[in-house]
């Protein structure tokens, strides 16, 4: 295992939370990016992505340290990223030059009919003997792709504890020793974790090798229907400050001490309150270390050695499966999990994902569609299109996908469709900066007023028609999109 | 587009058979204050960020008031 150079204090990035991240750059040391979140894919029917090359150019400039955060390629599961994936994920990193990469201990892919499936959510792995070796695999191929050091991140599992499965902390140990990596503990998770029934915080940590630990998560969450959530909604609760107060006292390699926020919840945090979490970290990160005292915590005699009645293959099938609400073989796993509300909080967070995904890759035309449906039957109308359309990874791709679902089914709703047309073309202009035109029937603007003010539009009484000329951005400055006058050519 | 812009289309629609408008990509997003940058929904076009909490822009879009701490409620 390497020694890491000092990353420090620092937060999240993300595009959306770019503002409020340079208000505090005071006070932080390190950024954490989460790469595939700078990526786009053009065709809903290649592999074909890439990265923002302007953001990354911008983020380069930025006089703090930089960590690599991916989010797409969970090391928990037997179904390894393909090739493509981790060579543009090297890519990237190459221009940022971040200190370490770490990926999650899940997984999100499943397999139906020899396709791979997404399922939109991290979902726990088979936390059994297999299971680790199984992890231990995926890091192995994972880590191949970069010369850099890795940690994999601790995470969330709404699921109540199985019979046969062997203790979170020690699970963990058992990959990361074996996998010989450092370990980012996500510490929100694990209070999330012991909150909604499974291992303690003090138990989890217990069993951890604690010299592996380079980086720590913190963030805020919240209760929904009985479950505390992993919902980075906000700053941490005292409960969690605690918690790593008296954690990173005993941690001699801590490295990075990261706050995650995403940036929905940004508008619901003032900035002070932001100021005031990075402070307390910087309290706290400050005497790291200063307690430790080496215990070997990891015994490989811990590991309960018992006939499992599933394999990792199975586990993963049958949750991916139940996770995105599509039918399962009956079986002993089968049943126990059908009977385990994580699974139906677990639907509810994919559905809210993937619905997220189109309203807001088709802002309008999805708002026409909910005023005109009424929201209770919009919503069916999503599931309905999510039922035959499995998970997409990028929000540009599913907006095609659901622009197909929605041509198919030819509904009579005024505006609708040119307004579709114009929503995606404008979506491939932001992607490819190609000029695009688009034919309307009617007069576009009252229709868009309305729409953006949650109104349905009125009837109009002349049917002149319009052509809509979307230039890309580059050829407006900020300050002349943001007073947006048309240019209009008779 | 302001008032006037509007009114100046109007006057145009009187005078030819199909209205040509130049409009920026990220026109939506200047019309609407709530998200005036482009970037913010490029950043929205890329992969999703996988993860095991809430996403809110749903909800969010749906005409409902949540708060940091998961209070939820109808305006």
């Amino acid at each position: 295992m390497n020694e890491l150079p000092e990353a420090g204090v620092g937060m999240i990035y993300l595009p959306a939370v770019e503002s409020l991240m340079e208000s505090q750059l005071h006070l932080l040391d390190v950024i954490e990016l989460e790469p595939q979140t700078l990526w786009y894919n053009k065709d809903a029917r290649c592999d074909s992505f890439n990265f923002n090359i302007e953001q990354t150019k911008k983020l380069q400039e930025y006089p703090v340290n930089k960590l690599f955060h991916s989010v797409g390629f969970p090391v928990g599961g037997t179904l390894l990223p393909g090739v493509a994936e981790l060579t543009l994920l090297h890519k990237h990193a190459t221009q940022i030059k971040p200190f370490w990469i770490s990926e999650h201990l899940s997984f999100n892919i499943i397999e139906e009919k020899g396709k791979k499936i997404n399922t939109n959510f991290l979902l726990p792995p088979a936390q059994t003997k297999e299971g680790i070796a199984v992890a231990v695999e995926a890091i192995n191929f994972f880590q191949s792709h970069f010369k850099l050091p890795f940690a994999f991140e601790t995470g969330t599992n709404y699921l109540q504890k199985q019979l046969h499965e062997i203790d979170d902390g020690t699970f963990v140990a058992a990959i990361a020793e074996k996998a010989d990596c450092h370990i980012l503990l996500d510490l929100h998770n694990i209070m999330a974790n012991q909150l909604n029934g499974r291992q303690s915080v003090n138990d989890f940590i217990h069993q951890l090798p604690l010299e592996r630990i380079c980086e720590i998560h913190i963030a805020g969450g919240f209760f929904h229907n009985n479950f505390y959530l992993d919902a980075h909604s906000g700053v941490s609760s005292n409960e969690l400050f605690e918690m790593l107060d008296k954690l990173v006292n005993r941690l001699p390699h801590l490295k990075a001490l990261i706050f995650e926020m995403l940036p929905e919840y940004a508008s619901t945090v003032s900035k002070e309150a932001i100021s005031k979490q990075l402070e307390k970290m910087h309290r706290i990160y400050d005497h790291k270390g200063k307690n430790f005292a080496s215990v070997k915590r990891y015994i490989e005699k811990t590991i309960p050695d018992q006939l499992l009645p599933y394999s990792a293959k199975e586990w993963e099938t049958t949750l991916g499966r139940l996770a995105l609400e599509k039918t399962v073989p009956e079986s002993g796993l089968s049943v126990t999990l059908q009977q385990d509300n994580g699974i139906k909080i677990i639907n509810e967070l994919i559905f809210n994902f993937r619905a997220s995904m189109v309203v807001t890759a088709l802002k309008l035309s999805t708002r026409l569609l909910r005023l005109s449906l009424g929201t209770n039957l919009f919503t069916e109308h999503l599931k309905g299109f999510f039922a035959q359309s499995n998970p997409g990874v990028f929000a540009f791709a599913v907006a095609e996908k659901y622009a197909v679902y929605l041509e198919d089914a030819a509904l009579e709703m005024p505006y609708l469709y040119e307004l579709v047309a114009y929503e995606m073309a404008a979506l491939n202009t932001l992607i490819d900066s190609e000029a695009r035109s688009v034919k309307f029937s009617y007069n576009p603007f009252p229709v868009f007023r309305s729409l953006i003010n949650g109104q349905l539009p009125e009837a109009q009484s002349s049917n002149m028609p319009f052509v809509l000329n979307i230039e890309p951005d580059e050829q407006h400055s900020d300050n002349e999109s943001l007073n947006y006058y048309a240019v209009y050519h008779n | 587009m302001n008032d006037s812009k509007e009114k100046s289309v109007a006057a145009a629609i009187g005078s030819v058979r199909t209205v040509n408008v130049s409009v920026p990509v990220n026109l939506l997003s200047s019309m609407d204050k709530m998200q005036n940058i482009s970037k913010t929904v490029l950043g929205k076009l890329g992969c999703g960020m996988c993860h095991s909490g809430f996403d809110l822009r749903f909800i969010q879009e749906i005409d409902f008031s949540f708060n940091a701490k998961g209070e939820i409620a109808q305006h």
